[in-house]
């Protein structure tokens, strides 16, 4: 089951490639039901994953790929797993109505974002390290022509300090598996196996920092974070809903670093963490001064992550858990944001804020979303982000008492520019009233079905929390 | 007899002046004379070790580097004339097409 | 029963409002008439409850809990429920009968505005976030529903969005108001520190109450938990100097004035000191602190209404002193006399509110010196026309300015009183600034009775409004306000002091009515009264015309003690000047300096080295051999690496 589940989207790709670029219909269709398919394996696997041993992989298929070095292609999901391939399955299923709008070779924009939920999905589901990489290194390589050829304003720019700087975090990581692979043999790679303590203390602390600051890149954790704003306020609504959507750094982090290198972690937690805290509210003061939209909800996005990694450094399992939870709620919201902030930029070729107005009268349902949205953003209860940093706050306090009141002065920070935000776009007079009329599906479906999932998972937290607690209880016994 | 090492000192002036001469001119076409000079002093060389070791070996090295050098410098006078049909000129200094 | 008919009373506000936002978004009317049904069939299931809570009550079990599990973040479990108690009982009473009440005068109030339907959504909503504050059985479930009133609130100041002022003023309060929570926030943080150590789990009231000592928390931990707490409880209630959002947020609909910033969302922090008043008592230094705010509030406040000319700003400036009373009344420890006058207020501040949208309504303006007997009807000459026009809304307003003053047998007389007599068990300095304040308050509620409905009010001669003869409002209006009138009057013979006690402690004392402490208070409040009309008859309503000697104080008090100055300055320039950094430091350092610096590193090291192409053959040939006579070397002479 979950071994085809990349694969049903890269055979899709494959495919597109050879219908002509002109039947755009049927290019729609097979994405669609490439990502319903994949969709309904998510669903399949949610619906018969046994809640009781959340903590062992379920649906394993194994396949011996390279028995020279060990390596086995092997695919399956554990509670941790399942959790961001509903994640993906969600935010892929929002982002493919943004795909749609794409007005210029439309077909090769699909081969590329098919490619990267497809690559999403492996990350997810391989439970070799090796394939969890090259997975992750494909979405790399399919992001950047997303930014760089469908992009807005300084694409091209930005796509290349985007490449360049997850492209570092990737050669680092690289670096590092190989270091791994040299101390532990194959069985390192094992995911399955979960080894924990397999390498020694020393080697554990020598080679966590490699690892923090190479997923630290990729996941944009303070000072590291510069290249996220600017990419996705130039990517296109879909490309950037699915890369800060799912961000996979988080979950590479824990399954590499957490682990297999405890000790490492316990040994740079106060590193992580006081980057973390400073990445929260730095992130916070720069949004304040950003007048695009999309640049507003980069760094707010680099500000959230903040709580999650502020999580996983205080290294226990409420608190954990709760940082996978956010990682969850916050992918959700990201997408509902970007998706809200494609349809307003289509519609009206602009990103500044000051240029919307009184979207509350003319489009009064993208209105209503939007401020959803930042409320769920600012941690207004009833939204999924504000139970997971509820469960951060209350499980870091003991560990990291300043830094956490840190993350509270965030939550003020946050609120101040979300709510300019909201003023300069929803409320006031209504400009261009007569470019929203009409909100068609498209553009008020995805947002519905996320905000939605916001308000599920706000009000039923064991929905998810049922999966992820007792993976994360295995990590850390 | 003539010592060897007469032969090998000889085969190192040739060749020496066969280097000076390789980067040293300005002529295309002496340069490959120059390259010529010194395969030619490789060649003595080998017969000389051939002989005092009274190993054929050298001897048949010799003769692939005689077929080695006439195809170079068939294909380097080749080059040669298509670079003056190109530019009217052999001076090396003026064949930087290849400038980073 | 007592709790299931808590859980319907919690549900039916929630149902009420998601219905009218999905299926009568075109039909305000019926939006209306839903939602103030729904309000009174609340207010009635409260009502019910009495009975069976006094007969509970009498069995000695007055307290009753149920919850269900939300949420474990390691040894915390989280719960939601419902908790019933005396105080939730006099607080849901308050709760939905004012909110009936402000329901019913909405329809006839908004009636024609575009935006009613939403507007009924959102006010039952609210009301679902206030009961559910109440209703809360543990701290955790309270913060829930404390953000979610801030939401409500912020969502209905900014009801008529398309004015600015609505906006910023939204926004202000719920900045302000989001302080507050910050600090209850790390309040919340602090205690569950020390629970985590002592292997408390629950923040369950009734688990920390028996708990709390057994933690050996120390004093000044104590303190800060305490104060942490409070200050949540002074964002919401709108205490100095968190009180900047209050008079701003009167840029909302007047019925929502009338319930949210006056009634119910502003008493709020009130309750909340009394829910947990056990962790304020184990602290004696915020208990100090909390008095001080609240006696210091009162009167400040109270002398800032004298110069407002808005008569909704004049009452949002008495509601903060009035605020101020009660939080001194807890600072003091007297829990029971905080909750009665918070009752009693919610009574005539309500009724206040209300007939001043009546007066708004009639005069289409709010500015007091707009409406007056005199501007109706120059020449006619008849004295008390006001009343005459305006009977219902005229005899009201003057009862729940009464009642505000304090004079007996009002309601508010009696409320204020146990304050005062609480506040005497206190500093000294303290308990003759709630005096001073008593004085402060009957002038500031005398200058607007006289300028308003006494015919020697002066008058500005803007357009008279002859041509509009000026009435009542529909019924729906004028009944809450009757209703109100009556509670205002009568309000003190409910039983609240028997509803609040537990038995278990000694059972509260009423002043009696003669004792000297009444006596002054009686006298400040008509002298008060009494000089505010001798002031203002006939004469400008702006205090430095009126009293030219004290025209310095007065500009003071004009500009609210420059506290919004200070606060633009200080923490708004603040905010700018370091998100303007962090922009300088993400634009230059970061991505300029560092980023593209490697970048233009890579590119200088690459110009570098390709010096090293140049294209002509014998340079090649020269490193050719450099590198042939290198490793020659190397071989030949043994050296290794």
């Amino acid at each position: 089951m979950t071994l085809i589940l990349p694969w049903i989207s890269w055979i899709t790709a494959l495919t597109l490639l050879g219908i002509p670029r002109q039947n755009l219909r049927l290019l729609k269709r097979l994405t669609a039901s490439a990502c319903l398919l994949s969709a309904a394996a998510v669903l399949f696997m949610v619906l018969n994953f046994d809640g009781r041993s959340g903590a062992e992989y379920q649906f394993v298929t194994r396949l011996s790929w390279l028995p020279a070095l060990g390596i086995d292609y092997v695919s399956g999901v554990d509670g941790l797993g399942l959790t961001f391939c509903l994640l993906t399955a969600l935010v892929s299923g929002a982002s493919l109505f943004s795909a749609f709008t794409v007005s210029d070779r439309l077909k090769e924009y699909l081969v590329f974002f098919l490619l990267l939920s497809g690559a999403f999905y492996g990350v997810f589901t391989s439970m070799n390290l090796f394939f969890v990489y090259v997975f992750y290194e494909v979405t790399l390589l399919a992001v950047y022509p997303m930014i760089a050829v469908w992009g807005t304003g300084k694409k091209e720019a930005a796509a290349i300090q985007m490449a360049v700087m997850t492209g570092l975090g990737a050669v680092l990581a690289l670096f590092g598996l190989f270091l791994l692979y040299q101390q532990g043999g194959p069985a390192v790679f094992d995911l399955e196996a979960a080894p924990r303590n397999l390498l020694a203390a020393e080697t554990q602390i020598r080679l966590a920092p490699l690892f923090l600051i190479a997923f630290g890149l990729l996941s944009s954790l303070w000072p590291l974070h510069s290249w996220a704003p600017a990419a996705y306020a130039s990517a296109p609504a879909s490309a950037a809903m699915l890369h800060a959507g799912i961000k996979a750094g988080p979950y590479l982090l824990l399954r590499v670093a957490a682990g297999l290198l405890p000790e490492g972690m316990r040994a740079w937690a106060d590193a992580l963490a006081l980057a973390a805290a400073v990445g929260i509210v730095y992130a916070a003061y720069a949004a304040l001064r950003q007048k695009s939209l999309r640049l507003i909800f980069g760094f707010s996005g680099v500000s959230h992550l903040g709580y999650v990694f502020l999580g996983l450094a205080a290294f226990s399992a409420p608190s954990v858990s709760g940082a996978v939870f956010l990682v969850f709620a916050h992918g959700i919201l990201t997408a509902a944001l970007f998706s809200a902030a494609g349809t307003l930029s289509n519609r009206t070729q602009h990103d500044e804020i000051q240029a919307f107005g009184g979207l509350a009268q003319s489009a009064p349902f993208l209105s209503a979303a939007l401020i959803a949205a930042s409320m769920a953003s600012l941690g207004m209860p009833g939204f999924a982000n504000f139970a997971s940093e509820l469960m951060i706050l209350l499980s870091t306090w003991s560990v990291y008492p300043w830094l956490t009141g840190l993350a509270v002065l965030g939550i003020l920070l946050t609120s101040v520019y979300l709510l300019r935000m909201i003023q300069a776009v929803c409320y006031g007079k209504a400009v261009q009233a007569e470019t929203f009329s009409n909100l068609r599906l498209h553009e008020t479906l995805p947002l519905a079905l996320l905000i939605g999932t916001l308000i599920l998972f706000g009000l039923w937290p064991s929905g998810l929390l049922q999966w992820i607690e007792p993976a994360i209880g295995a990590f850390i016994s | 007899m003539i010592p060897l090492s007469h032969y090998l000192i000889v085969s190192g002036i040739l060749f020496s002046i066969g280097l000076a001469g390789l980067l040293l001119r300005r002529n295309l076409l002496l340069v490959l004379l120059s390259v010529e000079i010194m395969l030619n002093a490789a060649n003595l060389n080998f017969i000389a070790g051939s002989a005092a070791h009274s190993d054929t070996g050298g001897q048949v090295i010799a003769f692939f580097v005689m077929v080695v050098a006439a195809a170079e410098v068939t294909i380097g006078l080749a080059i040669a004339v298509l670079l003056f049909r190109k530019q009217s000129s052999v001076d090396t200094r003026d064949i930087s097409f290849l400038k980073g | 029963m007592i709790l299931t008919t808590a859980w319907t009373l919690l549900a039916l506000p929630l149902a009420s409002a998601a219905f009218i936002s999905v299926f009568l978004r075109k039909s305000p009317k019926t939006a209306g008439a839903l939602a103030t049904l729904v309000m009174g069939l609340c207010f009635a299931l409260t009502c019910s409850l009495i009975a069976p809570y006094e007969a509970l009550k009498n069995e000695g079990t007055p307290v009753l809990e149920s919850s269900v599990r939300w949420l474990t973040a390691g040894l915390f479990t989280l719960n939601f429920g419902v908790y019933f108690n005396g105080l939730t009982l006099v607080m849901l009473l308050v709760v939905t009968g004012v909110a009936t009440l402000v329901f019913l005068f909405s329809t006839a109030y908004m009636a024609g505005d575009p935006g009613t339907s939403r507007y009924f959504a959102c006010l039952s909503f609210f009301t679902f976030s206030m009961m559910g504050i109440v209703l809360s059985p543990n701290l955790i479930q309270i913060f829930i529903f404390w953000e979610l009133v801030g939401l409500s609130s912020y969502l209905l100041i900014g009801f008529w969005f398309e004015k600015k002022e609505a906006c910023t003023a939204a926004k202000k309060a719920f900045m302000t108001t989001r302080v507050g929570d910050a600090g209850m926030m790390l309040g919340l943080l602090a205690l569950s520190g020390f629970m985590a150590a002592g292997g408390i789990g629950s923040f369950d009231f009734t688990v920390l109450e028996t708990a709390l000592p057994s933690l050996g928390i120390p004093e000044l931990a104590m303190t800060l938990i305490a104060l942490g707490l409070f200050l949540g409880a002074a964002g919401k209630s709108a205490q100095a100097p968190l009180h900047v959002w209050l008079p701003d947020a009167m840029e909302g609909p007047t019925p929502v004035s009338a319930l949210i910033h006056a009634a119910t969302m502003v008493a709020a922090g009130i309750f909340l000191l009394a829910r947990i008043f056990f962790i304020f008592e184990a602290s004696p230094d915020a208990m100090t602190f909390i008095a001080w705010t609240g006696g210091l509030t009162a009167f400040l406040a109270a002398l800032l209404a004298l110069v407002q000319t808005d008569i909704k700003k004049i009452l949002a400036y008495s509601t903060v002193s009035q605020l101020g009373y009660m939080v001194l009344a807890l600072g003091v420890s007297d829990a029971q006399a905080g909750i009665l006058h918070l009752t009693m207020h919610a009574f005539f501040k309500a009724l206040l509110f209300l007939g001043a949208g009546s007066l708004i309504h009639a005069f289409h303006s709010q500015d007091i010196r707009e409406m007056g007997a005199r501007v109706l009807h120059e020449g006619r000459g008849s004295r008390l026309y006001l009343f005459k026009a305006l009977p219902v809304t005229s005899l009201t307003f003057l009862i729940g300015t009464v009642s505000l003053i304090g004079l007996p047998p009002f309601s508010g007389f009696f409320s204020k009183e146990e304050v005062l007599a609480a506040a005497a068990h206190g500093p000294a300095f303290l308990f003759g600034l709630a005096l001073a304040t008593v004085l402060v308050t009957a002038f500031y509620n005398g200058r607007l009775f006289t300028i308003v409905f006494l015919p020697g009010g002066k008058t500005s001669s803007h357009a008279s409004h002859a041509e509009h003869p000026l009435h009542e409002g529909s019924p729906a209006m004028t009944v809450p306000l009757i209703l109100l009138a009556v509670l205002s009057v009568f309000g003190s013979a409910l039983p609240i002091h028997a509803w609040l006690s537990s038995g278990k402690e000694p059972s509260h004392v009423a002043p009696h009515g003669l004792d000297p402490l009444a006596l002054i208070s009686v006298g400040a409040a008509l002298l008060g009264f009494a000089s505010a009309a001798l002031v203002y008859w006939k004469r400008s309503g702006r205090l430095r015309d009126a009293l030219p000697w004290l025209a310095q104080p007065a500009r003071v008090l004009e500009h609210k003690y420059f506290l919004d100055d200070i606060y633009d300055r200080w923490v708004c320039g603040a905010l700018e000047k370091k998100a303007r950094a962090a922009d300088l430091l993400e634009r230059y350092v970061i991505t300029e300096w560092t980023i593209n610096g490697l970048g233009r590193l890579a590119r200088w090291i690459g110009g570098g080295l390709r010096s090293f192409q140049t294209g002509v053959v014998q340079f090649y040939a020269l490193t050719f051999l450099i590198g042939a006579l290198t490793i020659l070397f190397f071989m030949t002479s043994g050296w290794r690496f």
